[in-house]
């Protein structure tokens, strides 16, 4: 063996001993020929790369190319400049792969929109597929929750209303209020609305038809404290804050007793059960500190007595809610008068009705903002946060 | 610390040298001088005392055992455990980054975080708890070291505790013994040392005082500490103590020999690697745009973490556990004890199998192989025997050679009913091995033994020798003849000269030129086998000179002493030859057929045994590991052909080759047997095939394979021959010594290779629709459509069982029939398989996940129109009154609770859609139809994961803590579509593979 080696090394080492070497061995100049005169073995079906390598005499390895190449240096599996591959690909196997998924994301894709173009073909878009207590709106109770909001909300992550006595921030703010009056609670001539009263409620009426009912059933002068003129109170530092329920479709205030608090309020006590009970709205400070700060609030609403210093009115016959195109959902305004100044105040709006839930911590049935009158001048910059 | 380091690898690279010893070489005298003692006084107290001090104790260092709580780190903290932690760590410093900066921070993170932290401490746990199970702590070299030691100071012997012997003493050894260090023989008497576990030879071998070989192992006059003193006595010097011996060297080494990553953590670390490297990609990429979609740095780096955060394949690290740890204990039910759950796999890819002969291909134990009588070489098979036996029982020659085995022999059975009632081939003996082989051959053909011995009572013996290399005996016979009959047998060299007739068909005729070719013709055939022959001569004394009542004298005493003192009162020549009887230890059933198997598997085979070349070489052949047809003369010329298949390389020469010529050796050779190898050999061949880029199973069950056990890929022992050491020292067991166990390791071990890779591809397969809605929350502003809860349902709930029921699946095709894989190139997660599993599979996944969260959103009010943008005002608190598309007003906390619906339902849609990815990840080409339903455990599984989404979503107050919503019964139904998309489009792909190997879709998607 050692002397056979020794020669390997002479003959790589000296070339006019080739033909000495040709003579012994005559497959030392095709590699690729040596494959077949070997002697069969168990192994050749199995393991013939390696088998093909491992019997080629020693001396052959130094002519072989390859076998030098076989350490890569450790950056070529990113980018391999001698064999153009990025991440062991070349171009083209990158644009096979590109025109694979291609293929595959787009019929993927079009499964996709199939059947949901199908699906959007069987949904109704007037009446929810599952709305009031089958909806998830119920959460995980059986009754529908009803939630509340409040305008102006200048801030979609914030429910702090600012009252001062800069014009511009009494621009800024009534503007808020003024676009969502434009938007939502403005019914235009051709409306298909119809009076609604207790005889003909919104539950009768045909559908698509609303019931007439806009800002201006409750602003019904210009010089309504809550008027336009008056930027909404705020240019008298007297804000009114729109409250109102949330829609729901389907849902009206459901047959019972009054609360035993509006039964206070209207110093009316009586447990017999209202079939058809109005929504009574109530604002109040959050924290015994904000009720007293709060002394002085006035409730404009449709129902009667508007101007009521107890409580707000939406009347049981604008419910439901059948999302036809012109509906303006009733609301109530809340003017807070004689805030005081420089001081945070919470404020808790509640809806009242016989079923209504209320709890503080997942807003139903009731929401809550806060007021803060300055007269500072507002460094700009803080309200552009 | 690196010094220290240093000089072990030092000393380590000098264990593996021979160990230097000349003692047997020099005169009794000069090795007196060395170490300053005499024969008959020994050292003085002090002298030992003081060379005590010097050397330190007797005894060896005891392996170093890994502290509980260090295997427990490693447990922890190792490869897979370690990419989970640092994805917890990223979770808690985005989720203290959203508490710093946010107002309504969320606590998904911090939930993610303990989540990750706990299936790691778990998974740690389980499989650190399974370890220690499997693996029993040995201190197994403490067993070696003699109770009692009776040494000469002071010119008296006495019992000194063996860990105070110090080079120099005088030490006497009696039978049962064992050696208490390497010695120097003085004087023996009739010794036999025991040393298999030393080099792998099971015959008990001879020890004396004469200089024989220059090879330690081989040379008589040394016997070395740890082994068995099985018969006779003897008086000897110690020379070697405590770790300077030659098993303390070896244990030494083998304690020192530090493993490289087994193959699965090496493809573990590749996947990991992968997975990294797409995660940071995407989180990188998103972060970006984050920032270009207006996001701040907070916020972006809140992303980056969580996008990195949601790859983390959570449930992949205990799959992998589990999976691992089932294939261990149906191993173990196959006798398989897997002490280190990683190197199951190894065994799969294994490329290399060293084998050592005695104890592991053979049965450790001599049995009769042949007999040559009447011209005539007989199979000694049991089976053989009985097709024979007419003839057998008719010829004169075969009960004289009968008579002569039986009663030139003193071996017995251990004398105990219950041993004696045992079948032959099991009871318990006393004696030499080839004896006890002879008793139990004869005990099997002619019956009761003990009886005919008694009735054909023994006169004289003279006892075996190394020196006169025979044995005889005279017996009175009962067959009414009154001469004494002299029966001899022994090395047929040695036979052969004391014989002039030969008994043949019958008749007595003169041993001639003729009788002896024929002699030699047999006993060369035999010889080639590599078996031991014996030969067997008898001689009736004549009644004239020998009449009844002579006194014999054997003068066995002084036959000893002077091993050439042949003056016996009767005639040892002129005998009667009668025929040859030759002994092997015989390959174990069934290895013929494990060999056969493990080369259709691809798997090389080379045998490196302690023993003569000769007979590995025979059991070689015999077992298939040499198919070459040639003498084995002509195998071991064929070391210096590199084009020769087979060789058989001497442990002499293999000490002059360099490492190059090795390198060579293994290359160009397939078939190897390596013979009289020293464990350092063993252990630089299994070197030098790692070197080769091979995969190394050996097996072993001597403390001479232990080092090269120790080194190899995968350490195999035996159970019940193997010794302690080599169990330590190996990371599986097979319990019943059967080699061909190995073949149900190796094809465990291939599938559970297969199978981790489905389980991986499914449990990937998740992972982007669990990551996608997150993207697309980001940057469509959509209400998230699914939670960080909810993924954690997924990937520790219900993927979870169909992951390991993978494990079950039986394998695609033979695997068997096909190589092991290159662990260069084929490896774990390839990128075809992350792209079939997230670009494909996941993809189809998320189709159907989105699908179910528009649907769901728009039969509650929200269309996918009113969604894209909405994520500020949805998330925001302070709204209360967000409006959908009927123009119903929505509070903070019904759009929550409609959230955490679509997650559910997300949630159950993945559930649904993993049905027949799971199916799919059955086979790699097969088809579904194929490849058949029989996996119970996966089919339980699929019933289980939706039982388990029911009853995340329906009992109340487990849905609440999960923050999921009972969903409406149709929209269990919406993934249906998905579900059947992904079975017919990997049908499909499957079919193509199948169809057209080589294609685009074969080259992209077969993973």
């Amino acid at each position: 063996m050692f002397i056979q080696i020794e020669e390997g090394y002479d003959k790589n080492e000296a070339f006019p001993h080739k033909n000495k070497m040709d003579e012994k061995d005559p497959r030392q100049g095709h590699v690729s020929s040596d494959i077949h005169i070997l002697p069969p073995s168990p192994y050749t079906d199995v393991r013939k790369s390696s088998f093909i390598k491992g019997k080629l005499p020693p001396e052959n390895e130094e002519i072989l190319p390859k076998n030098k190449n076989v350490e890569k240096p450790r950056t070529s599996f990113l980018y391999d400049p001698r064999r153009k591959t990025l991440l062991g690909r070349s171009s083209l196997n990158w644009a096979r792969l590109a025109l694979f998924y291609t293929i595959f994301y787009f019929c993927l894709g079009m499964f996709f929109v199939i059947l949901l173009t199908a699906f959007a073909w069987m949904l109704d878009r007037e009446v929810p597929r599952y709305y009031n207590k089958d909806s998830t709106m119920a959460v995980r109770t059986t009754a529908t929750v009803v939630g509340m909001g409040f305008r102006p909300q200048p801030e979609i992550d914030d429910s702090l209303i600012r009252i001062t006595s800069d014009p511009h921030q009494q621009i800024r703010i009534a503007s808020s209020l003024r676009l969502y009056r434009d938007v939502y609670l403005i019914q235009r001539n051709d409306a298909k609305i119809e009076e609604c009263s207790e005889v003909e409620p919104a539950s009768e009426l045909v559908p698509g038809t609303a019931c007439s009912f806009n800002w201006f059933h409750i602003v019904n002068t210009a010089d309504h404290p809550c008027s336009d003129n008056n930027m909404y109170g705020f240019k008298n530092e007297e804000p009114c804050v729109l409250v109102k329920l949330n829609k729901v479709y389907g849902w009206t205030p459901s047959k019972g007793p009054l609360p035993p608090r509006i039964q206070d309020l209207r110093n009316i006590h009586s447990n017999k059960s209202v079939s058809k009970p109005d929504v009574y709205i109530t604002c109040e400070g959050s924290n015994p500190a904000d009720k007293d700060a709060l002394h002085d609030v006035k409730y404009y609403s449709v129902g009667k007595p508007s101007g009521s210093i107890k409580y707000g009115i939406i009347p049981n016959y604008y419910f439901p809610y059948r999302n036809a195109p012109d509906h303006v959902q009733p609301f109530v305004l809340v003017q807070f008068k004689n805030l005081p100044l420089n001081r945070l105040i919470s404020v808790t709006c509640r809806a009242w009705e016989p079923g209504m839930e209320h709890d503080s911590k997942a807003m139903r049935g009731m929401v809550a903002f806060q007021l803060f009158r300055s007269h500072l001048i507002e460094k700009p910059n803080i309200d552009d946060r | 610390m690196f010094r220290e380091k240093l000089t072990t690898r030092k000393n380590l690279e000098a264990l593996k040298h021979e160990i230097d010893l000349d003692e047997h070489k020099l005169s009794i005298n000069e090795v007196y001088r060395r170490y300053g003692t005499s024969p008959a006084m020994g050292l003085s107290e002090e002298r030992a005392s003081v060379i005590l001090e010097r050397d330190g104790p007797n005894d060896l260092t005891p392996i170093r055992r890994t502290p509980e709580i260090v295997r427990l780190a490693k447990n922890m903290f190792g490869g897979f455990a370690m990419l989970l932690w640092i994805g917890a760590v990223l979770c808690f410093i985005a989720h203290f980054l959203e508490l710093y900066t946010l107002d309504d921070p969320q606590y998904d993170n911090m939930y993610l975080g303990i989540a990750l932290a706990s299936v790691i401490i778990i998974t740690g746990f389980f499989s650190y708890h399974q370890q220690a199970k499997s693996s029993k702590i040995m201190e197994s070299f403490k067993y070696l070291v003699p109770q009692q030691a009776c040494v000469v100071r002071h010119g008296k012997s006495r019992n000194i505790n063996p860990d105070k012997i110090v080079v120099g003493d005088i030490v006497e050894i009696q039978r049962g013994n064992r050696i208490p260090a390497d010695i120097r023989i003085i004087r023996a008497h009739g010794l036999k040392v025991d040393n298999s576990s030393l080099t792998g030879e099971c015959e008990p071998q001879v020890r004396g005082i004469e200089y024989t070989n220059d090879d330690i192992l081989e040379t008589r006059n040394l016997a070395f500490f740890g082994t068995f003193a099985v018969e006779g006595s003897c008086i000897g010097v110690v020379i070697r103590t405590g770790d300077k011996t030659f098993i303390g060297r070896i244990a030494n080494l083998t304690a020192g020999i530090e493993r490289g990553h087994t193959p699965i953590a090496v493809e573990i670390t590749h996947f990991i690697r992968i997975i990294t490297i797409i995660a940071v990609v995407v989180g990188v990429i998103f972060c970006i745009c984050s920032l270009f979609l207006g996001y701040t740095y907070v916020e972006a780096v809140v992303f980056l973490i969580s996008i990195i955060v949601a790859q983390v394949p959570e449930g992949l690290l205990a799959t992998v556990t589990v999976c691992l740890t089932l294939t261990a204990q149906r191993m173990a039910r196959k006798n398989c004890l897997v002490k280190n759950l990683e190197a199951i796999e190894t065994l799969g890819s294994t490329t290399v199998i060293c084998t050592d002969k005695t104890g592991t291909l053979t049965q450790n134990q001599m049995t009769v192989a042949h007999m040559w009588f009447d011209n005539h070489i007989i199979d000694s098979d049991i089976d053989a025997f009985h097709t024979q036996s007419n003839y057998i029982k008719y010829s004169h020659c075969w009960s004289a050679l009968a008579r002569c085995a039986t009663l030139c022999n003193t071996a017995t059975f251990t004398d105990d009913p219950n041993n004696l009632s045992k079948p032959v081939l099991q009871r318990q003996c006393e004696g030499d091995a080839s004896e006890i082989a002879i008793l139990k051959c004869m005990e099997d053909i002619t019956g009761n033994v003990s009886n005919y011995r008694s009735i054909n009572s023994k006169v004289c013996e003279v006892q075996f020798s190394s020196s006169n290399r025979y044995q005889l005996s005279i017996h009175s016979t009962d067959d009414n003849d009154e001469r004494y009959l002299l029966v001899m047998k022994g090395a047929p060299e040695k036979i052969i000269k004391n014989c002039s007739t030969i008994y043949v068909d019958g008749c007595e005729i003169e041993f001639n030129q003729f009788w002896k070719t024929q002699y030699e013709t047999a006993f060369k055939e035999l010889s080639n086998h590599g078996e031991r022959v014996l030969a067997f001569a008898d001689y009736r004394l004549p009644l004239n000179k020998y009449p009844r009542g002579y006194e014999f004298d054997c003068d066995t005493i002084n036959f000893h002493v002077n091993p050439y003192f042949e003056h016996f009162n009767f005639p040892t020549d002129g005998l009667r030859f009668l025929g040859l009887i030759s002994l092997i230890d015989p390959p174990r059933v069934n290895v013929a057929e494990a060999v056969q198997k493990c080369r259709s598997a691809g798997i090389r085979l080379l045998m490196i045994t302690g023993d003569h070349p000769l007979t590995a070489a025979a059991i070689a052949r015999y077992t298939g590991i040499i198919t070459d047809q040639d003498t084995t003369e002509q195998l071991i010329e064929n070391v210096f052909d590199n084009n020769a298949r087979s060789c058989v390389i001497h442990g002499s020469t293999l000490k002059t080759m360099n490492s190059i010529q090795l390198d060579n050796l293994i290359k160009y050779h397939q078939e190897i047997v390596f013979a009289r190898t020293s464990p350092q050999q063993k252990l630089i061949i299994v070197e030098t095939c790692q070197r080769l880029g091979e995969i190394v199973a050996v097996t072993g069950d001597g403390v001479n394979d232990s080092p090269a056990l120790k080194k190899a890929d995968i350490g195999i022992a035996m159970g019940i021959t193997g010794s302690d050491v080599s169990k330590q020292a190996s990371d599986m067991i097979l319990l019943d010594d059967n080699f061909a166990s190995i073949i149900t390791g190796i094809e465990q071990g291939r599938i559970i290779f297969d199978n981790l890779k489905k389980s991986i591809c499914y449990t990937l397969s998740s992972k982007i629709p669990e990551l996608s809605p997150f993207l697309l929350y980001m940057i469509f502003q959509i209400p998230l459509p699914l939670g960080t809860i909810a993924i954690l349902c997924i990937d520790l709930g219900t993927d979870m069982l169909p992951a390991i029921s993978l494990a079950y699946e039986r394998a695609e095709s033979d695997i068997m029939k096909r190589p092991p894989r290159d662990a260069k190139t084929e490896h774990l997660a390839t990128d075809r398989l992350i792209s079939m599993s997230y670009g494909q599979l996941g993809m189809i996944q998320a189709g159907g996940g989105f699908f179910v969260y528009t649907i769901v959103m728009a039969e509650n009010g929200f269309f996918p129109s009113r969604l894209f943008g909405l994520r500020k005002s949805w998330d925001s608190r302070s709204i209360n009154d967000l409006e959908d598309s009927y123009g119903q007003e929505w509070t903070y906390e019904q759009r929550k609770a409609l959230e955490d619906t679509c997650h559910t339902a997300f949630f159950v849609t993945v559930v649904i859609v993993q049905w027949t990815v799971l199916l799919c990840c059955k086979s790699r080409r097969n088809s579904l139809f194929r490849q058949g339903m029989s996996n119970h455990v996966l089919n339980m599984s699929i019933i289980f994961e939706t039982l388990l989404a029911i009853l995340i979503s329906y009992t109340p107050y487990i849905n609440r803590g999960l923050m999921m919503y009972p969903l409406k019964l149709h929209w269990w139904f919406l993934p249906l579509p998905f579900t059947l998309l992904v079975l017919i489009y990997d049908e499909w792909r499957k079919w193509i593979i199948r169809k057209y190997p080589g294609s685009i879709i074969d080259q992209e998607t077969s993973y």
